[in-house]
């Protein structure tokens, strides 16, 4: 090392490695690298990308949409969803001719106590077929899941969303 | 997965090709640049067809991407640049795609979100007859083509997206800079092995890069192709050779099919590259790749869109761009080369003077900015300890660095920084706190290129001049020595 080097300098270059050491034990502790989010993706048989994908956009008030099979039928026709579901009007941009489609959390990650009893609100159209669905009383965000009978409304005040998304 | 398989095999092998044909450019480097360039050519050769046909025929431009690489071979064959030791590294490489590709079509890691599903979309519509009227200029010019592009080439396979995209662009950032950082810091042994160690953990442990190789959006290639260009254009200077320029070339035009802002980032290094002592060869191919870009994207755009409120926004990237080009070539003749080397502080200046007005103008999205992303980088934004201790680090470096053409780092990084703070305030919305929030999603354009910044900032012994080349560096960092 040259005589003309700062002592900030020396110490810049002593201490890097250490400090590079110690930051990325602090990370390692601290993080699951990437967190549990339920199944992400659920592939069909066909091979296409997942009848039911989920949207969510995580902003100051954590907002959470979702779509249901759009294919060559007008968006608005397929898409639905509780009252006042937060779904945006630009997230159907440019998706009305494509297949796309919402959360897939594996339906044990919905509480016996959320199991509806109640009789179906409606009829949603799926890629696999048309099934039942049921949308729980609740506030906050909503998420989708399976039951054996059917798609389940989930609020996030009946049980917050697997993995909260991310 | 076979299908995915071959896709990726001849993007890398496209990349391996061009790359070939750049004899300097040592073959472990190359294992880790063949993917990015591979990706880069093809979404270059998208754009020009989208352009040609109004829309895009994925396996057309796959092949003719691998055309391209076929050329380059040729051409190191001929010239005998082919040895036993490039079969091993180019082996290598493909060696890494397949696990890649297996690892990512068997663990499904991949992350989606609405902006996703958006660049999906496109993917789709993108291959439509009259694909540019269907999607619109809007759409287009807000989430670009270069992601569509690759993963419009689903159509071969059996889903509807390519989950090993993400995952080859992280290792191929991350293998390029343990690369770098273990060949750049050889003279400073025994910290060596040391430094090279302990940043690539940084790296991989900082949560939101991570998450990054599995999501699909643009950061992870952005930051790929920003680190490729920068170090590219260094490297090239450092052993006066242009062959680094031309992978730095391409990997910085690539970026503007990625993300709106890119031609202002685009802007900034072009600038920090013509403030060097770089020659004409260096400016031509670092400026050439880009402008072909912007004139044909952007350009081509403009004639779609005049009239629209997006045309203010079209010639502004189209102006920058150009602008930017056209002084980093002036900057390669004799007479105009002391003026220009002054343009690297003068934009930080112009840029400082554009945050300042417009943040006076617009006071509530600077602090609302600010705030959220204090907020993302402490904790909110996911990133766990990695930025506070980024930027503690990066502006010590700042300060001790003897970083021979460090200029070209110095002032790429500071613009980006200014830059950071001015996107929010032309989009006049304020960054937000979260994960999803785009400010925080940036921070990992620019984290790579950081990080490699603050480890070169620690290397003591530079060749004393570079003029004539700096043989002693470019011993390690441009031979095929490995």
């Amino acid at each position: 090392m040259p005589a003309s080097d700062s002592v900030f300098r020396r110490l810049y270059v002593r201490a890097l490695p250490i400090v590079l050491a110690v930051v990325a034990s602090v990370n390692l502790m601290i993080s699951t690298w990437l967190e549990t989010q339920g199944t992400p993706i659920r592939l069909h048989d066909d091979g296409s990308l997942t009848h039911l994908v989920h949207l969510e956009q995580r902003t100051t008030d954590r907002r959470y949409g979702f779509y249901l099979e759009l294919g060559d039928v007008a968006a608005g026709e397929y898409l639905r969803g509780p009252e006042g579901s937060p779904i945006v009007a630009w997230m159907t941009r440019g998706l009305s001719s494509v297949e796309f489609q919402v959360t897939d959390y594996d339906a044990s990650a919905l509480p016996p106590e959320a199991v509806p009893r109640d009789e179906p609100i409606g009829v949603m159209a799926t890629p696999d077929g048309e099934f039942p669905y049921w949308i729980l009383p609740g506030d906050g965000p909503r998420w989708m899941a399976y039951h054996k009978d059917g798609i389940v409304i989930v609020p996030d005040s009946v049980a917050p969303m697997p993995g909260g998304g991310s | 997965m076979i299908a995915e398989l071959a896709i990726t095999l001849l993007l890398v092998s496209s990349g391996l090709g061009v790359l070939s044909s750049l004899h300097t450019i040592p073959a472990p480097a190359r294992v880790w640049l063949a993917a990015p360039i591979g990706a880069a050519v093809y979404m270059l050769v998208s754009l020009l067809l989208f352009f040609l046909n109004g829309t895009l025929r994925p396996g057309v431009a796959l092949v003719t991407a691998a055309l391209f690489g076929l050329i380059g071979t040729v051409v190191a064959i001929v010239r005998n640049w082919w040895d036993r030791r490039s079969l091993v590294w180019a082996g290598t490489a493909l060696a890494i795609a397949v696990v890649a590709v297996l690892l990512a079509r068997t663990i499904h890691l991949t992350r989606l979100t609405s902006d996703s599903l958006q660049y999906l979309a496109i993917s789709t519509n993108i291959r439509l007859p009259d694909a540019i009227d269907q999607l619109g200029s809007f759409f287009l010019l807000q989430r670009q083509i270069g992601l569509p592009s690759l993963h419009s080439l689903w159509e071969f396979t059996d889903r509807r997206y390519l989950a090993s995209i993400g995952p080859m662009f992280g290792v191929s950032c991350v293998g390029l800079f343990v690369w770098l950082t273990w060949r750049a810091t050889g003279k400073i042994s025994p910290h060596r092995a040391w430094l090279a160690l302990t940043s690539a953990l940084l790296l991989v442990t900082s949560n939101r890069l991570v998450y990054d190789f599995f999501y699909i959006n643009t950061h992870i290639e952005m930051a790929t192709f920003l680190l490729i260009a920068i170090a590219g254009a260094w490297l090239a200077l450092l052993t006066d050779s242009p062959a680094w320029a031309v992978p730095a070339g391409l990997a910085l035009a690539a970026t503007m099919l990625l993300r709106p802002e890119a031609p202002l980032v685009v802007a900034i290094v072009l600038v920090a590259v013509a403030a060097t002592r770089a020659p004409m060869t260096i400016r031509l191919a670092m400026t050439i790749p880009s402008a072909f870009v912007v004139a044909v994207w952007y350009g081509g755009l403009l004639l779609f869109n005049v009239g629209t409120a997006d045309t203010l926004a079209v010639l502004g990237n189209l102006g920058a761009v150009l602008a930017a080009a056209l002084l980093t070539l002036l900057g390669g003749l004799s007479r105009l080369r002391g003026l220009v080397r002054h343009s690297g502080w003068l934009m930080l200046v112009v840029l400082a003077l554009g945050l300042a007005a417009l943040g006076v103008r617009n006071p509530d999205v600077l602090v609302d900015s600010f705030i959220a992303t204090s907020r993302n980088l402490l904790s909110e934004g996911r990133w766990l300890i990695t930025w506070p201790a980024v930027l503690v680090l990066g502006i010590v470096a700042l300060a001790v660095h003897r970083i021979p053409e460090g200029r070209l780092w110095t002032t790429s990084i500071m613009g980006f920084g200014v830059l950071f703070w001015l996107l929010p305030l032309l989009r006049e919305v304020a960054f937000r706190v979260g994960t999803g929030d785009s400010g925080n999603r940036i921070l990992a354009h620019f984290l790579p290129v950081v990080v490699t910044f603050i480890v070169l900032a620690a290397v003591d012994r530079w060749p004393e001049t570079h003029e004539p080349p700096a043989v002693s560096y470019s011993a390690g960092l441009s031979s095929d020595s490995g």
